[in-house]
């Protein structure tokens, strides 16, 4: 706690941009994970499909 | 001595290590084409373009810079990540360029070149883009190397011997599945690297207080440290190339652009950049934090040592992973090392596949008198990405840095980014550039950086304190090159944009006056 009250106080604005890349960090990238996760297995589904319609028309 | 236990760290590393490895090779399956090679069938959605990004634009190189950034100019240093974020959400969110570049169809920038400018310019863009990008990653496995040898306390005689194993563990990935493998194993060590970047900075913010690390930079550099405007080495001309360069690297850096050309459409791929924007200010400010930390807790005699060992002359490099050699406990050094061996192969087989895929396309490209099959086109990138795994192994084990890396990293980089930045600008919005304008950019743009990096190698001049007498350390009077000392890194940068554009505009109306005469 001591040293959030730091950050906002001693040169608040690095002190701010630390926080919120923390902050960042600690929520966006488990949102962009569990996203990216998915996307993961749309694009190989997709390509899997795309492969198959070739084999098809040979 | 270092916390790093090779019982149980190693045990994480290794695990970590093999399920990279195996994901990365399961997915070779899918690779039928030149197409799925190099990006990905089209197929990167939002979120794996994201995770991509931010992985490959973070490296054990980038922890190392941007963490002697933090050493050496204090919070100010984290100037160019700011830059990078500015400049990345600017142009994913107009689609200044990019939407252009996408929906030509093009695979690379200089392939949208050839449409505009000709078949020799696309050749020589690509001879450029290579140069300067290969100049550019050569350092990428010493450093890493480094960085393991100090924080874990590995002997120097294994240091060939462990990047050798690591970069053959990209290659081997990278040439089976490519852009596939490459984004796959992305987004797993963006995973690992986000966990490890967390934990390590809060336990730094935890061991060495806020209070201590603004009160040094306070210490050692004044305002200057938060301010880069006032700092004694940086200043306005820092802030504007950086600018530069940043939008440059946006449009046409090729592990950027190529995750906006593997994009389902410009869409996505603006999204996937104004969503990895904030990540850049994160990649400069979290190393940054740590090199301030190393700053106020180790000796710099301790460094000095570091950097003989390895036969360095700036051993402000070594702080940073001597710092968490010393404070990272055992268990979570192998989180911590897991997350930059991580950061690191994301970083190389990226850059090998994306420089790889130029050769390919742009400089051998234009040779071709028929197509080729999809199956000698991949045999062809395979064997290329193979090349550059050989080159980044003897380059990365002989050549010795001298002085800052990421000016280092900028100079190299604008061998190219000035020239193609400029040339794909005026190939999307103006309408009388043609291949006398752009030939004489890429000419100014490759031979201005290195004018100056030859100079700066062969000319030498003392370095004066600020009673204008010679330095001297360790018996041997300390030397500068001399364009950095009359002329300056960001000034020669800064330079290099203004005169490629003057050369883009007078070539090109040269050749309208000739021809309309």
């Amino acid at each position: 706690m001591k040293t959030i009250i730091d950050m906002l106080t001693k040169h608040w604005v690095w002190g701010l941009l630390t926080i919120a890349v923390l902050a960042w960090y600690c929520t966006i990238t488990v949102y962009v994970s569990y996203k990216g996760f998915h996307d993961i297995k749309e694009m190989l589904r997709n390509l899997a499909k795309d492969h198959e319609k070739k084999e098809v028309h040979k | 001595m270092t916390h790093f236990s090779w019982l149980l760290d190693g045990s994480i590393v290794g695990v970590y290590l093999l399920v990279t490895m195996i994901a990365g090779i399961m997915v070779r399956k899918y690779v039928g084409k030149v197409e799925d090679f190099i990006v990905a069938g089209r197929e990167m959605n939002v979120y794996l373009g994201i995770a991509s990004l931010a992985a490959t634009e973070f490296g054990i190189v980038t922890a190392m810079y941007t963490a002697q950034a933090g050493y050496t100019r204090g919070f100010a240093g984290a100037i160019p990540g700011i830059c990078n974020a500015i400049a990345m959400f600017a142009v994913g969110y107009s689609g200044f360029c990019v939407t252009k570049l996408r929906d030509s169809g093009a695979m690379t920038v200089p392939e949208l070149f050839e449409k505009r400018f000709g078949k020799f310019v696309r050749w020589l863009a690509g001879v450029v883009i290579v140069l300067g990008g290969l100049l550019n990653m050569g350092v990428f496995l010493r450093v890493g190397g480094q960085f393991l040898v100090v924080c874990c306390g590995m002997n120097l005689k294994y240091l060939e011997m462990a990047m050798t194993v690591m970069l053959v563990g990209v290659a081997v990935y990278t040439i089976m599945g490519g852009m596939l493998s490459v984004l796959v194993t992305d987004f797993l060590q963006f995973v690992v690297m986000s966990i490890g970047l967390l934990v390590v900075t809060f336990l730094v913010l935890d061991k060495i207080g806020w209070d201590t690390l603004v009160t040094t930079v306070e210490r050692n550099m004044g305002p200057g440290g938060f301010n880069p405007f006032v700092h004694k080495d940086l200043g306005w001309s820092f802030v504007l190339s950086n600018l530069l360069t940043n939008i440059a690297c946006v449009l046409t850096w090729q592990t950027c652009v190529a995750r906006f050309l593997a994009a389902k459409d410009s869409k996505t791929g603006c999204k996937v950049y104004t969503g990895t924007a904030f990540f850049f200010i994160c990649r400069w400010v979290i190393p940054g934090i740590w090199g301030i930390a190393a700053l106020a807790s180790v000796a710099p005699d301790t460094l000095a040592a570091i950097g003989l060992q390895f036969g360095e002359k700036d051993s402000s490099l070594f702080a940073m992973p001597y710092l968490l050699s010393q404070i990272v406990p055992a268990g979570m050094m192998g989180i911590l090392v897991a997350a930059m061996l991580a950061a690191d192969m994301s970083t190389d087989s990226s850059y090998m596949l994306t420089w790889g895929s130029v050769i390919y396309n742009d400089i051998i490209g234009p040779f071709r008198k028929v197509a080729w099959s999809d199956k000698k086109g991949l045999l062809w990138n395979r064997f290329i990405v193979a090349l550059i795994g050989l080159f980044l192994l003897f380059w990365g084990l002989w050549y010795k840095l001298e002085g800052n890396l990421w000016e280092y990293l900028q100079t190299t980089g604008t061998i190219y980014l000035a020239s193609m930045s400029i040339l794909l600008i005026a190939c999307c919005y103006w309408s009388r550039a043609n291949n006398w304008g752009a030939i004489a950019a890429i000419i100014v743009g490759a031979a201005l950086p290195v004018i100056a990096l030859s100079i700066n190698h062969l000319i030498q001049v003392p370095v004066l304190d600020a009673a204008g007498q010679a330095i001297v350390r360790d018996g041997k009077q300390l030397t500068e090159g001399w364009a950095k000392h009359h002329i300056g890194d960001n000034y020669v940068n800064i330079g290099t944009y203004v005169c490629v554009a003057i050369a883009m505009v007078v070539g090109s109306l040269l050749k309208s006056r000739s021809e309309r005469n």
